[in-house]
């Protein structure tokens, strides 16, 4: 899977039209077409293109990620500046949506109609509606300008030492990212519920005389889990791509600032890498899910054997 | 299966009848035929050209000769947001068939034949699925560079999956049927057994694909547009009128020029999930169906009368 | 306390009426039930699926669907020197609670789905234990090891441990008999228990139960479609057609004297080992009617072959034709017969 991501990423990227020398030079450098052999060259862009491939494929093995074309810049320096502002906003965003959907839905499924159960369902219905950079925006509004209460953006500001100083940074973009990913969640959430409430074995638990919420939390509850689990490691892929934009609203320096910036100067080395590196984080990511899901449900465990 | 037969036998009229006696159908569609029809007569219900310039009257405040304001420019927001909505609707409808098309096809194919092929297809889909879409989009749109149909064939490309998936699902239940073996029995090509034979029984999934890709997309391309990756900004669409928003003083100050675009997504987006639903509800007769309703209730007391 | 409702009677069902609501309409799934059941009885309830067999119990343990309820109608359930109106209680407080496991026990039909996949079979056993009882999980435990080899499951310690997943159909039904009489009910309830099984395993499954019914001297209400099973275990059968008891009296009298149309059509589709091979199994013409189709008289009218106009009338009411022996039918005779019908019916 990997290796199938890597060549993909990469050969999708020398298909471009575009020269990548092209863009780190000025146009007027462009006519010197000495020089830009000699660039070329020495970028080894001028090897046969499975042998970049594989020389490419060595060097991340190794740690070395090249450079970036446009700032020249070491990729590993960049990656370790920006990586763990995306991975702040993204794992708190993460652990904090998937808490309050799994307590929001529990609640809705176990009480249709109830306070719960309406909460989600307009939650549900309007949250994915709305695109993700638009709540983003309206909570700027509100509360970095209207009212000031928090920061309107960046991650730290001058004078900001202690983690409590730079906490009212967070909130909004955790807050952004949390709700629009909470929409889809509470809404599995509760249906996966209500599909569990209906098993037999829910049933069986009541006949025994066990109380309601001993029902909700022993039963209900542990097996309503693996189809959100299952949920999650798709909505991953969307939470990496929800915090690009979240990034652009709050100037947020991250790697979806990073890509946006690399993508829009055609810094193929930038892109290549960002990509490869989220990718695996997501590979990583679901397969974290498996195991949590094999811990759940014996079956899997067993591997469905008798 | 005699659900599925039912349905087949039921015209288009009883499903429209259906989705018009759907409250939710009703609203969505409601919604949906009247953003449409604004964003079509945008000029002359705004009675000013989106392009027209008037910087003199920049940035004006949503007024009754600007009900939604103006821009940096003067540009009548109103204009400019309901023929931004030509463009979004245009991009999110096309984009959908796309990959509806795609998906259909593959799944289908993968489906029905199975083994290799299916295989194979699956694990594209997977790949396509790791990965975040936004991050594939930027990329295809580096590649490719920007413009309206680059858009579209983008969003088509990496949003074929769910549809890929439904379809393959219901063909390999459908695909040990018995009128599917009568079918083989007959001698009937394969082509003409999965297009012509199968593919009509799954099509509520695909419809139902349809609208909510739709939503996916015209949010999607909101967001490109928002990066400045989207739709050449010279198109007004519902995205590219929010790249105002990227100046914090825009978000501060002038709110109608981002408000208004994204609550038309929005709503749009909205409208189209309540039809999504109203189809979902109509079309699976798991939920209800288009069949008598006393035989389904029937159907549905035994269920919770006694155990299978 | 009502005083019809004697003191041997462990179970007593007057006239209980259960509707649904499905969608705008409301569909009425239990007509006028009475059902008196007396300790240390066996009762078998038959019918069709779809009749209100599984109604009529989930109606008793207060486990209706969402949707449906007790609309009329009073449950009467003895325990000790008490007597509960069962329908009055709380559906999940704590009177119920305790009475749901502790005293009355449910087994239900697929066990696969009726037992929590994620849990432990042993664990889902003590559940019940440990809700009724003040004792410590090892104590539980050891109970819980002790019936699994009363119950005839093998290797009980060890299969404690295991997930039901990995049990056979059998030994899972008979984990399911051990969480419904772990706590010794005095009353259990089994929703076709056996239809699952293959024969032999239904065989074993049904002397388990008998056995559980003569030694314990426990009531049990046994509710299933087969035949041949009530005439092995039974002392009491209920036939049940469209939500109404149309048939109810000792096994002898319903089985081999059935004077219900509907019951004689059903005791005559059952497979005789002993029968002229000549002669055919007779079906039950025509479908079951939908709940909602019947409004007034018989339910089982447009089956019928004794059907007159009259029956299409009122409701039917129930007549005794013998001691302890109920019927639902206008046709029968002073004696409690059925007429002879003259004619291919």
């Amino acid at each position: 899977m990997a290796f199938t991501i890597s060549a993909l990423i990469f050969f999708a990227s020398r298909l471009s039209p575009i020269d990548p020398i092209l863009a780190m030079i000025p146009p007027d450098m462009a006519s010197d077409s000495a020089n830009l052999a000699q660039l070329r060259e020495e970028l080894g862009l001028n090897d046969h293109i499975i042998l970049q491939y594989l020389t490419w494929l060595k060097n991340i093995a190794t740690g070395d990620f090249g450079y970036s074309l446009q700032s020249g810049q070491q990729i590993s320096e960049i990656l370790a500046l920006r990586m763990p502002a995306t991975l702040e906003l993204v794992l708190t965003a993460l652990i904090l949506s998937t808490i309050l959907a799994l307590t929001l839905g529990l609640f809705a499924g176990a009480k249709k109609g109830g306070i719960a159960d309406k909460l989600s369902r307009v939650l549900g219905v309007v949250g994915i509606a709305i695109p993700d950079f638009f709540i983003g925006l309206a909570l700027l509004n509100v509360f970095a300008y209207r009212v000031s209460w928090l920061p309107s953006g960046n991650r730290v500001a001058p004078g900001q030492i202690t983690f409590w100083d730079r906490f009212p940074n967070y909130i909004l973009p955790v807050a952004t990212l949390t709700i629009a990913m909470l929409a889809v969640l509470i809404r599995y959430t509760r249906n996966s519920v209500l599909d569990t409430l209906n098993r037999d074995f829910v049933k069986t638990a009541r006949s025994k005389g066990v109380p309601e919420w001993r029902v909700l939390y022993s039963h209900v509850f542990r097996n309503s889990l693996g189809p959100v689990m299952v949920l999650l490691a798709f909505r991953l892929p969307l939470l990496v791509g929800g915090s690009i934009l979240v990034e652009t609203v709050f100037q947020w320096p991250g790697i979806g600032t990073t890509i946006i910036a690399a993508v829009t100067a055609s810094d193929y080395p930038v892109i290549m890498v960002v990509s490869m590196l989220i990718a695996m984080v997501i590979l990583v990511a679901s397969f974290l899910v498996d195991i949590v899901k094999s811990i759940l449900d014996p079956r899997v465990r067993l591997g469905g054997s008798n | 299966m005699q659900k599925k037969k039912q349905d087949q036998q039921s015209t288009a009229r009883i499903f429209i009848r259906n989705l018009l006696h759907n409250p939710s159908g009703v609203i969505g569609l409601t919604i949906i035929s009247i953003m449409i029809l604004c964003s079509v007569f945008a000029v002359q219900i705004a009675g000013v050209e989106p392009e027209y310039i008037d910087p003199i009257n920049g940035r004006l405040g949503p007024s009754l000769d600007h009900l939604m304001g103006t821009d940096q420019l003067g540009r009548d927001m109103l204009s400019r947001v309901l023929s931004g909505g030509r463009q979004s609707i245009y991009v999110g409808v096309i984009a959908s068939f796309l990959a509806n098309l795609i998906g259909t096809i593959l799944g289908a194919t993968a489906g029905y034949l199975g083994g290799k092929i299916d295989s194979v297809v699956m694990r594209l889909s997977e790949l396509v699925m790791t990965f975040p879409q936004l991050i594939l989009v930027l990329i295809f749109v580096s590649l490719l560079g920007q413009g309206i149909n680059n858009v579209i064939i983008v969003f088509a490309l990496t949003g074929w999956m769910t549809t890929f998936r439904l379809v393959r699902g219901e063909f390999f239940s459908l695909r040990e049927e018995a009128f599917v073996e009568a079918d083989r029995a007959f001698g009937f090509s394969k082509p003409r057994i999965i297009f012509r034979h199968i593919l009509p029984n799954t099509l509520s999934p695909i419809v139902v694909a349809f609208t909510i890709n739709i939503a996916i997309f015209i949010i999607a391309e909101a967001g490109l547009s928002f990066l400045g990756l989207g739709v050449p900004v010279t198109t007004p669409t519902w995205g590219n009128l929010l790249i105002a928003a990227q100046n914090p003083v825009v978000v501060d100050e002038y709110w109608w020029l981002w408000v208004f675009p994204a609550m038309s997504i929005a709503i749009f987006v909205l409208g189209v999930n309540f039809v999504g639903d109203g189809l979902r509800d109509v079309l699976d007769p798991r939920h209800k169906s288009l069949i008598a309703k006393s035989k389904w209730k029937v159907a549905l007391v035994g269920r919770l009368g006694s155990k299978k | 306390m009502n005083q019809s409702t004697s003191k041997d009677l462990i179970l007593d069902l007057k006239s209980v009426n259960v509707k649904f609501k499905v969608e705008d309409d409301t569909l009425h799934i239990l007509r006028d039930v009475s059902l008196s059941i007396p300790r240390g009885s066996f009762l078998c309830v038959v019918g069709e699926s779809g009749c209100g067999k599984s109604v009529t119990a989930q109606a008793i343990m207060q486990l209706l669907p969402d949707n449906g309820e007790v609309s009329s109608g009073d449950i009467y359930f003895s325990q000790g020197d008490q007597v509960l109106k069962l329908n009055e209680l709380e559906k999940f407080g704590k009177q119920m609670r305790d009475i749901r496991g502790g005293k009355i026990g449910m087994i239900f039909q697929d066990t696969l789905s009726s037992l929590n996949p994620a849990h432990k079979v042993g664990r889902q056993v003590a559940e019940s234990l440990l809700q009724h009882f003040p004792i410590s999980k090892d104590e539980a435990r050891t109970r819980v090891v002790e019936l699994f080899r009363k119950l005839g499951i093998p290797d009980p310690e060890r299969r404690y441990e295991a997930y039901p997943h990995e049990f056979s159909g059998g030994m899972r039904q008979r984990v399911m008999i051990a969480i419904a009489t772990i706590c010794e009910p005095d009353l259990v309830i089994a929703d076709e228990p056996t239809t699952a099984l293959d024969v032999t395993i239904q065989a074993q499954i049904m002397t388990l139960l008998k056995d559980l019914q003569k030694s314990a001297g426990k009531t049990f209400i046994l509710i299933t479609h087969n035949m041949a099973l009530v005439s092995e275990v039974a002392d009491h059968v209920a036939v049940m057609y469209l939500g109404r008891v149309v048939e109810y009296g000792a096994v002898d009298q319903v089985l081999r004297d059935p004077r219900h149309p509907y019951t004689k059509a059903l005791m005559a589709s059952v497979p005789n080992l002993d029968a002229d091979k000549n002669v055919e199994l007779q079906t039950v013409d025509g479908q079951t009617p939908s709940p909602a189709e019947v409004t007034v008289g018989c339910e089982f009218a447009g089956r019928c072959p004794y059907v007159i106009a009259a029956c299409r009338e009122k409701t039917i009411e129930m007549t005794r034709v013998n001691p302890g022996h109920d019927v639902r039918c206008i046709r029968l005779d002073a004696n409690g017969k059925l007429p002879v019908l003259t004619g291919g019916a």
